[in-house]
C-alpha cells in the first residue's frame, strides 16, 4: 500500500482534507480493495474502542470518593496559610535580631566597667504609658 | 463553564457535600473511560478514579474556570493514570516478570466472532500501546475530545496529536491482528 495514501486515510478520519487530497483518497479507495478493507477494519476498530470502554466505576463510587476526601488531610484555611507566610518572611529578621542581642549582651558582659551587670539584663518596670511619655532626645 | 456549573463549583469550594457529589456523578463516566482506557481493568482503576476527584477538589481554590471542568479533571486523570503505569512498570521490573493476566480472560481462548470479545481484544491491544500513543487514542477515540482539546490537554501541537493518533492506530491494528492470529 502507498504510504502517502495510507497517511491520508488516517488523517481523513480526524481532520478535514483539502479537495485535492480528498479526490486522491477517493480514487485510491475506488481502485484498491486492500485499502477499502483497511479503511473498514480501521472504522471497526475505532467503533470497538468507543463502545468497549468501561464508562463507570463500581457502584458507590461517589460515596467512596467522598469518604476518602473526608479522611484525607484537610486543606489549610487561609488564616493558617497567612500565618505560615508571615512566619517564613520574618524568620530572617528574628534570627538577625537574636544575633544582635546576643552580641550586645556579650559585649556588655565583657565590659562590665562600662555598665553594671544588673543593667545589662535590666527590664524596666515602667508601664507602657510612662514609656511613651519619656523624652526621646 | 456555564452558570449552573459555576454555581456548583462555587458551592463545592465552600465544601458543600451535595455539590461535590454532583461533580463526581457528572464526570465519573468520563474519568472512568479515561482511566480504564489507559490502565485497562484492575483494582487500581477505582483508586485512581477516586484520587482524581480528591485532587480536583483539593485544587478547587486554584481552578479559575479558564478551562472546562471536564477537561481539567481529565488532565488530572491522565497524569495519575500515567503515574500508575510508571509504578506498574517499576513493579514489573522489580518482580522480574509480567503482571499476571486475568485468569478469566486467557488470550488464546478468545472467540473474536463475538462482539464482546472483539471489544475485549481491542481493549487488551490498547493496553500494549506505548503511553504516548495510548493517551492520544484514549482522549480522542474513547473520550471523544477533539484534536484541538487533546492537544491542549497534553500540551502538544495538533499536528503531533494527529501523527501520534495515526501511528497509535496503525500499531494497535498490528497488535490486534497478531492477537487474532495467535489464537488456536
Amino acid at each position: 500500500m502507498d504510504k502517502r495514501i495510507l497517511k491520508l486515510l488516517y488523517r481523513s478520519l480526524d481532520a478535514p482534507l483539502s479537495k485535492r487530497e480528498q479526490g486522491r483518497l477517493e480514487r485510491a479507495l475506488a481502485e484498491s480493495p486492500v485499502l477499502r478493507r483497511h479503511k473498514d477494519e480501521l472504522a471497526a476498530m475505532r467503533q470497538a474502542l468507543a463502545d468497549g470502554a468501561a464508562r463507570s466505576f463500581r457502584a458507590g463510587f461517589a460515596d467512596r470518593t467522598l469518604n476518602r476526601l473526608r479522611s484525607g488531610p484537610a486543606r489549610e484555611d487561609r488564616l493558617a496559610q497567612l500565618v505560615r507566610a508571615y512566619a517564613a518572611a520574618f524568620k530572617p529578621v528574628a534570627i538577625a535580631g537574636l544575633v544582635i542581642l546576643a552580641v550586645l549582651i556579650s559585649y556588655n558582659l565583657a565590659n562590665k566597667d562600662l555598665m553594671p551587670q544588673d543593667a545589662i539584663f535590666y527590664a524596666s518596670d515602667l508601664e507602657v504609658g510612662q514609656l511613651l511619655r519619656l523624652p526621646v532626645f | 463553564m456555564d452558570r449552573t456549573e459555576a454555581e456548583i463549583i462555587a458551592r463545592a469550594r465552600q465544601g458543600h457535600e451535595e455539590a461535590l457529589r454532583e461533580i463526581i456523578e457528572k464526570y465519573e463516566h468520563q474519568v472512568a473511560a479515561t482511566v480504564t482506557g489507559i490502565l485497562g481493568s484492575g483494582p487500581e482503576v477505582d483508586d485512581v478514579g477516586q484520587e482524581t476527584f480528591v485532587r480536583f477538589f483539593r485544587s478547587l481554590h486554584r481552578f479559575r474556570g479558564d478551562s472546562q471542568v471536564g477537561t481539567y479533571i481529565t488532565r488530572i486523570a491522565i497524569n495519575l493514570s500515567l503515574n500508575e503505569l510508571k509504578r506498574r512498570k517499576r513493579y514489573t521490573r522489580f518482580q522480574g516478570d509480567e503482571l499476571p493476566e486475568s485468569a478469566a480472560d486467557p488470550p488464546n481462548q478468545r472467540n473474536p466472532e463475538s462482539a464482546a470479545d472483539i471489544k475485549r481484544i481491542v481493549g487488551d491491544g490498547l493496553g500494549q500501546l506505548r503511553p504516548e500513543f495510548k493517551t492520544v487514542v484514549v482522549l480522542r477515540l474513547i473520550d471523544g475530545f477533539s484534536t484541538k482539546e487533546t492537544a491542549e490537554m497534553l500540551g502538544l501541537a495538533q499536528g503531533t496529536v494527529l501523527s501520534r493518533l495515526a501511528r497509535g492506530q496503525a500499531k494497535l491494528k498490528e497488535i490486534i491482528a497478531g492477537m487474532i492470529e495467535d489464537r488456536p
